[in-house]
């Protein structure tokens, strides 16, 4: 198969800024919206040539999850993506039933998000009745829900499940960010049927899984710093126009060094997703562990800006009507994603100090 | 400078790798450990002669001369495989081989350039006279006067915060020779022997009990005006130069140099008696490593700019401020980790980087990045005003 033509990131985000405008000037409704998203062909952007995608490299998914996330965004791109990166493996290697729920994914006949990506934290044996996966985000509006489990007899599994009935109850829940459209999902073990669940197991599900999980990590350190961009540039643009005490807030020190400390973090961080995805596209064996660093970088930003943003625009920023909450809020639930901080920085540190002891010895 | 060949680039590092296992003492760090000033100077000259023998010490020199005429990308693997190598710093020639040599090579005489050339490849130590001890982050308010008598300048004043002055031939001084226009427009930049008469100088005791930098008194010392770089009152020009001619190698290699010193730190933290062996402290090196990634992909990024002649104000202030306070956390972190045992008065790993393992002493030493060469708040202001396009203070004259 011939390599896929590249799209120019800049040019893409341009049309996503545009697209996303007009859509908040119609006041579209959130399924047309998403439908829209599809015709528009960013779902299927990192997805393969060969599984029906616009086979375009990480770099320009990152670029595009930047552009929406500097609105914070009701769709499920992050996590349709994530799902969709693992299908595309799947289907790549040979498995029909991944390719059947990807094309319904990319066409819009199902909404596939992506579950719990970790393992440890769903047994799945015949003796426990059902299992819980807690609040997941974006599972109030799926129709189809991937996530990994392990099993006594298959080890590692991944499965996909239809949200209608069956195994799977989803209960809508109400979030402080409105973004995520959380559902707490219960599993029903007794009713899951491994013939049309099951999308892989043992190794091949653990190279699922991994990728899985680099691509959501990527998708959202991109879409972090596409909000802590933007809210830090309308809180610029706004101190530049607020005067008190007869010139600029813009002009006084103390807020100027917090700006500056905070676009720095924001370069520093965007800079490692920028290596984090040349990494993956480069199909190198450390782009998981890559991806896991930049959206630490990401997330951490995103939370300081969010936060100062906050503060540095005074009462108006605290009231509902103004959009630094919603950045605020969505920085705060980004991070909860895939479990706690703290529990992502202990399996990171895991695999990190791996990589470190393989190093060469320093001189004593 | 030719267009680097990835083969070429491939090859040299091969090379310099190859050369870096032959010719590096490997039990370097001890020898350097608490030495003596005189077996510090002794190390640093044999190490300049080593790698000025093999090419290593002057690739981003102007072709023609020795080792010179390396693109960017060769300049960057050298300084990529001196990193990983963990090879001493070359402290004492650091402002001989870039300041004073670039300074020259494009401000310089014909006759300048003949004398004082070789003679920084045979050794010659310069050091700087540029801040002044009022004027600081505020250069160009200098006050050390020349005034010229027939074929001298006659200078009178004070510097400071001169790197190893006291073991240096010759200094780059900054001077001012007119008083009635703007700041900028009445420096003169001169060559100055550090033997000359009315040359005192004495070296600065810092937190560390080491005496890196020094103060240099100039009582009526007689300058020729053929030592003049530039036109008279256009030393504030050539000053540009030097301050901007380290293009981005050194701060690539002090990341590079962080990034391998993770394994000093991982090591801390995996003590065999358990200190520092706890979840927090694992949790902050994952955090750490985090930025350490992000600092590599920022200097990417500045030396691509570099590279394609389009260096931004933006990508170097980031640098700078960024690199600044990853090497406080991670200094931090491991002076934390370890416990009273750093408290212990140890003695320093001389031109040892940043990252020694005197977790005390490096976590001090740390200081030097948020103050030295633009203080972080030099850097804020630079962010806030050029890149982020907030108004500058009315009230601070410029």
């Amino acid at each position: 198969m011939d390599e896929p033509s590249l799209l120019d990131p800049a040019e893409l985000r341009d049309a996503a800024r545009g697209l996303l405008a007009a859509a908040e000037a119609q006041e579209l409704a959130p399924e047309t919206l998403w439908n829209t998203m599809l015709e528009a062909g960013w779902l299927a952007l990192g997805v393969s040539e060969d599984s029906g995608g616009l086979g375009q490299p990480m770099l320009t998914v990152a670029a595009l999850l930047e552009e929406v996330g500097r609105r914070p965004c009701t769709q499920p791109l992050i996590s349709a993506t994530a799902a969709a990166a693992m299908l595309d493996l799947l289907s790549r290697q040979g498995s029909a039933q991944a390719r059947e729920l990807l094309d319904a994914a990319l066409s819009g006949r199902a909404r596939v998000v992506c579950g719990d990506l970790d393992p440890a934290c769903a047994p799945l044996a015949g003796f426990v009745p059902s299992i819980v996966l807690g609040d997941v985000p974006h599972a109030a509006v799926a129709t189809h829900l991937v996530f990994a489990a392990k099993c006594a007899q298959r080890g590692e599994v991944l499965l996909a499940l239809a949200g209608e009935g069956g195994a799977l109850q989803i209960e809508p829940q109400s979030g402080w960010d409105e973004t995520r459209q959380y559902g707490r999902v219960v599993v029903n073990t007794a009713s899951l049927d491994a013939a049309t669940s099951l999308m892989a197991a043992a190794a091949g599900a653990g190279e699922a899984i991994r990728r899985g999980r680099a691509v959501l990590d990527l998708a959202i350190a991109g879409d972090s710093l596409g909000g802590a961009a933007a809210v830090l540039e309308a809180t610029i643009v706004y101190m530049k126009q607020r005067v008190q005490f007869g010139r600029t807030i813009a002009s006084f020190q103390a807020l100027k060094h917090r700006c500056a400390d905070l676009a720095t973090e924001v370069a520093a961080a965007r800079a490692a997703l920028m290596r984090a995805c040349a990494a993956m596209d480069a199909d190198r064996p450390d782009a998981p562990l890559r991806a896991a660093l930049a959206r630490l970088a990401a997330g951490a930003a995103y939370c300081a800006v969010a936060d100062e943003a906050l503060q540095m625009h005074g009462g108006i920023g605290f009231t509902w009507e103004h959009a630094c909450h919603r950045y605020l809020k969505r920085a705060r639930s980004a991070e909860t994603i895939g479990g706690s901080r703290a529990a992502r920085l202990d399996a990171i540190a895991a695999e990190l100090l791996g990589e470190i002891r393989g190093e060469r010895i320093l001189a004593t | 400078m030719s267009a680097p060949d990835p083969s070429a680039v491939d090859a040299l590092r091969r090379d310099v790798r190859g050369w870096l296992e032959r010719a590096l003492d490997p039990g370097w760090r001890t020898r350097m450990t608490g030495a003596t000033t005189a077996e510090f100077v002794a190390f640093q000259r044999e190490w300049m002669h080593s790698l000025v023998a093999a090419g290593y010490a002057t690739p981003h020199w102007q072709a023609g001369w020795p080792g010179g005429g390396r693109s960017l990308a060769e300049q960057r693997v050298i300084a990529e495989e001196m990193a990983r190598a963990d090879a001493p710093r070359l402290m004492l020639y650091f402002v001989s081989l870039y300041h004073a040599a670039l300074t020259l090579m494009e401000w310089g005489s014909e006759a300048q350039k003949a004398r004082h050339l070789p003679a920084i490849l045979q050794g010659e130590v310069w050091c700087q006279g540029f801040s002044e001890p009022n004027a600081g982050s505020d250069l160009a308010s200098l006050r050390t006067r020349a005034e010229r008598h027939g074929s001298v300048y006659r200078v009178n004043g004070q510097k400071i915060w001169s790197t190893l002055a006291h073991h240096a031939d010759y200094c780059l001084l900054l001077v001012r020779t007119d008083t009635s226009g703007p700041k900028q427009a009445g420096i003169s930049f001169l060559l100055m022997d550090m033997r000359s008469k009315g040359v005192t100088v004495r070296p600065i005791r810092q937190i560390t009990g080491d005496e890196e930098f020094g103060e240099i008194f100039l009582d009526d010392v007689e300058v020729p005006v053929s030592n003049r770089l530039g036109a008279e009152n256009e030393g504030w020009r050539v000053a540009q130069t030097t301050l901007t001619s380290e293009r981005g190698i050194t701060i690539l290699e002090l990341s590079e140099r962080l990034h391998h010193a993770r394994r000093r730190l991982a090591a801390l933290l995996a003590g065999d008696d358990g200190r520092g062996g706890d979840d927090q402290y694992r949790r902050e090196l994952v955090q750490v490593c985090a930025r350490i990634e992000a600092l590599r992909g920022l200097v990417a990024e500045l030396m691509a700019e570099i590279e394609s002649g389009q260096a931004s104000i933006a990508k170097a202030a980031f640098v700078k401020l960024f690199y600044a306070r990853v090497l406080r956390e991670f200094t931090d972190l491991a002076l934390r980790a370890a416990g009273p045992d750093a408290q212990r008065l140890a003695p320093l790993v001389l031109a040892g980087g940043h990252e020694t393992g005197n977790w005390m002493a490096d976590y001090m030493n740390s200081f030097v990045w948020s103050i030295a060469g633009g203080s972080n708040e030099i850097q804020r202001n630079i962010i806030a005003e050029r890149v982020l396009g907030m108004p500058r203070d009315a009230a601070v004259a410029r």
